[in-house]
């Protein structure tokens, strides 16, 4: 009678260590952590038709003209 | 005896010496970011004088000036901004959609455009020049095709608001947006997506 208690208590036991490892296992594997990537804003800068680029003091000079010629009814 | 591990004791020893490079590597990140403040500044002062504050009416024109410290104040958090994101992300040159938007919220939050004193009765144009200024700025960066798009559905909207009650009036997106600058915390990232957006529509 005794060995069928104590059996009983070990098989729940074995099987709520197996529950538990079987649940978190498949949380691990079902939500990976993404780590913070600084990549997309490389390519963003770097290879978008908007690429990377440092204007001129000419090229603004004459951005703020068209601008100024074209916008400042709203501006 | 030292608390801590070999493998911590390598770290730290690590961390220290990329300490003393970053610290010499922030001397010369200053140095570049003074002569860049310095150079837009001067522009900036030129492009108000020149082409912004000439085509405002008599009485805003003598009602505010262009406050230095505060322009400086304003171009150097922009370089410092755009410098920390270089850091993280590697990028030699930011695009020129976030150097139009980091200059405008720069310029937003310190309002270089100031009243003058003896300045006698104050528009409401007044109000929102130093908005209009900002995105006078950002605009040099951003691509002719979003300007002309954003400027043509204000002009657009304006022109069906004309007639109409107040309750029929409809909001340009140029009007939406000075309403999120001067009352919505509007960050440098948002205003990039934003205009990336505009990009897209804009092709």
């Amino acid at each position: 009678m005794n060995t069928l208690v104590v059996s009983i208590i070990f098989s729940l036991c074995m099987l709520l260590t197996a529950t538990g490892w079987f649940v978190t296992n498949l949380r691990t594997k079902k939500m990976p952590q993404i780590s913070y990537d600084p990549s997309i804003d490389k390519i963003n800068d770097e290879t978008n038709s908007n690429t990377g680029y440092r204007f001129s003091k000419k090229e603004l000079d004459e951005r703020a003209k068209y601008n100024a010629d074209n916008y400042m009814d709203v501006l | 005896m030292s608390n801590y591990t070999s493998i911590e004791l390598q770290i730290i020893q690590e961390e220290e010496s990329l300490d003393t490079k970053r610290k010499a590597l922030r001397q010369e990140i200053t140095s570049v970011i003074q002569k860049k403040v310095e150079l837009r500044t001067n522009t900036i002062k030129e492009h108000f004088n020149k082409f912004f504050i000439e085509k405002r009416d008599n009485n805003t024109r003598n009602s505010v000036y262009l406050n230095d410290v505060l322009l400086k104040s304003a171009i150097k958090s922009y370089y410092y901004d755009i410098h920390k994101y270089k850091d993280f992300s590697g990028s030699k040159w930011v695009n020129a959609h976030k150097q139009a938007a980091y200059t405008i919220k720069w310029l937003v939050r310190f309002r270089p455009i100031q009243i003058k004193e003896t300045a006698g009765y104050i528009s409401e144009e007044i109000f929102e020049i130093n908005l209009k200024f900002a995105l006078f700025c950002g605009f040099e960066f951003l691509d002719k095709k979003v300007n002309d798009l954003i400027v043509n559905d204000k002009r657009e909207i304006d022109l069906y608001n004309k007639d109409k009650e107040e309750d029929k009036k409809r909001c340009s997106f140029f009007d939406s947006l000075l309403y999120d600058l001067r009352y919505r915390h509007l960050s440098g990232k948002k205003l990039v997506l934003v205009f990336e957006a505009l990009q897209l529509v804009a092709k």
